[in-house]
């Protein structure tokens, strides 16, 4: 199955979703969000599916909201809400998904594309995996509503250190914090996220339906009440003077004056 | 209504089992299956989720009235289309029960505040669609049943907006017991926001959309999203097992014993298993 950002690939119990925009490093705008849901539609459809593994073509696994699209603040406050709304959406169906899902990442994963990684149930980064949230530096939040599972991943210190500074993280200090179940060699990626799912085909499927959906139902309890106010959050802080002169200062290079407006 | 905004190209798309009237801002969903009473089949299912996604993501919808075609507005899940019996495959049993929960939540999450216009039978899943949305308007035709439990099946998707509209203990009278009940009672239960005459069903509701237009779309929108969230804060976590309930109960002996047809005065006979 293929749709304008992604593929479906392989056949029987494990399954391969490729984001496929490789041409700008698999950066995510609003068609990829919604091929994203119809992805999880197909998969959730699929029958003896056990295990999906999430990749990026080319360079890097998914270098975040396309700057190209998403650069622009939209006209109004709701088509401002509606982005995080959708890709809140979308990452909801990915993480909820019957199968086990496992992120292989190599090269860049910046902010969407952490987001998307943060989604699955396992995360085999390559040595070459960089992590970055740059949200802030541009002047806006960390939306649709993915913080909560980073913090979840790497707990709250380590998630502050990730957003509000946005640097950029490496494979090593990821494994430390807990962010990657595994990091090996660039060229080992794909064998080890296959094995991986054969581990988990290799499992009792329903009980590992039933623990998996248990273990997020528990630790997500709370992310839907307590973030429905992330898309007014965003909108509010996507739309101020201050988140101008952010993304000025960040595409020049510049030393912002913040106004606090 | 004065609304001069380009229609999307939604008027362009068509679906089998619904199709989409009204204008830009106040769309109306209507179930079309009007033969079998509006039975929800897995298509209607697909379908209704896809156009309650599109309208979600459309910054012109402010209101969608969901209402049904011909005599009723829903007669439950289309049992035509089977599948839900002891001999049921687990992941396939669960698979339905999950594609439910996500429709009840993407329906709760839309931006557009969404209304129910209900006449005729509104059973089971129907009552699932009208519990989800924002308000609901009755006919006085309106029969509401949901009939789960007296066929030996778990119906969790219900619950939590069953309860939270009508209190915990009219809920278990309608949950337990699966008998139907009249507009007028529901009216005074809290179920329906409104009861109206038959012939005055469409444009009842339609008032009531333009009403909503009146208001300021931000924090309407806003306040709808965190009256939902703050409900339904804990039904997620509590019915994340429900998939696996329903599942359990379908595959029950005791299934084929709440459909097997009796002779009058014949007990059932439970199996307990």
């Amino acid at each position: 199955m293929e749709w304008e950002t992604m593929k479906l690939e392989g056949e029987g119990p494990v399954r391969h979703l490729v984001l496929n925009r490789p041409q700008v490093r698999n950066a995510i705008n609003q068609q990829f969000l919604l091929d994203l849901i119809d992805a999880c539609e197909a998969i959730d459809a699929l029958d003896g599916c056990r295990a999906v593994i999430l990749r990026g073509a080319g360079a890097a696994f998914c270098s975040g909201a396309d700057l190209k699209e998403h650069g622009e603040v939209p006209r109004t406050v709701s088509a401002t809400m509606l982005r995080p709304r959708v890709a809140a959406r979308a990452l909801e169906l990915l993480a909820n998904l019957a199968p086990i899902t496992i992120a292989a990442v190599h090269g860049y994963a910046i902010g969407g594309g952490c987001s998307v990684a943060s989604s699955c149930d396992f995360r085999i980064g390559a040595e070459s995996a960089q992590v970055s949230i740059r949200e802030i530096r541009l002047g806006f939040i960390l939306s649709w509503r993915s913080l909560p599972a980073l913090v979840h991943l790497v707990g709250p210190q380590h998630a502050k250190q990730m957003v509000l500074f946005g640097e950029m993280h490496g494979a090593k200090e990821l494994l430390d914090w807990g962010f990657f179940d595994r990091v090996v060699p660039d060229g080992e990626l794909l064998g080890a996220a296959q094995a991986l799912a054969e581990r988990v085909v290799a499992s009792p499927p329903i009980p590992v339906q039933l623990t998996k959906a248990s273990i997020n139902a528990l630790v997500r309890a709370l992310d839907p009440a307590v973030f429905h106010g992330d898309p007014a959050a965003y909108a509010l802080s996507r739309r101020t003077e201050d988140a101008r002169t952010a993304r000025d200062a960040f595409f020049a290079g510049t030393t912002p004056e913040w106004k606090n407006e | 209504m004065t609304d001069t905004r380009t229609p999307a190209p939604l008027e362009r798309l068509r679906w089998e089992t619904l199709r989409l009237e009204g204008s830009a801002t106040v769309r109306h969903v209507v179930l079309n299956r009007p033969r079998v009473l509006n039975a929800m089949n897995d298509r209607m299912k697909r379908d209704l989720h896809d156009v309650m996604g599109k309208l979600d993501l459309d910054p012109a919808c402010r209101v969608v009235i969901v209402r049904g075609e011909g005599r009723s507005f829903c007669s439950g899940a289309d049992l035509k289309e089977g599948s839900v019996n002891p001999t049921s495959s687990v992941a396939r049993l669960m698979r339905r029960s999950a594609s439910g929960k996500r429709m009840r939540e993407l329906i709760g999450e839309m931006a557009p505040i969404t209304i129910a216009a209900v006449h005729g039978h509104c059973i089971g899943a129907g009552a699932a669609l009208a519990a989800a949305c924002d308000f609901r308007i009755a006919a006085e035709s309106a029969s509401l049943a949901i009939k789960e439990v007296p066929v030996g099946l778990t119906f969790n998707g219900v619950i939590a907006d069953t309860v939270h509209l009508v209190g915990v203990q009219h809920a278990r009278e309608l949950l337990i017991f699966g008998e139907a009940h009249p507009a007028g009672k529901l009216l005074d239960w809290g179920y329906w926001d409104q009861v109206v005459p038959d012939d005055q069903l469409v444009a009842a509701a339609q008032a009531f959309a333009e009403r909503l237009l009146a208001v300021p779309p931000i924090p309407a929108q806003l306040t709808k999203l965190s009256i939902a969230a703050m409900v339904r804060a804990l039904d997620r976590p509590v019915f994340h097992a429900d998939p696996a309930g329903f599942a359990l109960s379908a595959r029950s002996k005791d299934t084929s014993e709440a459909r097997r047809r009796r002779a009058p005065g014949e007990a059932p006979r439970w199996q307990f298993e």
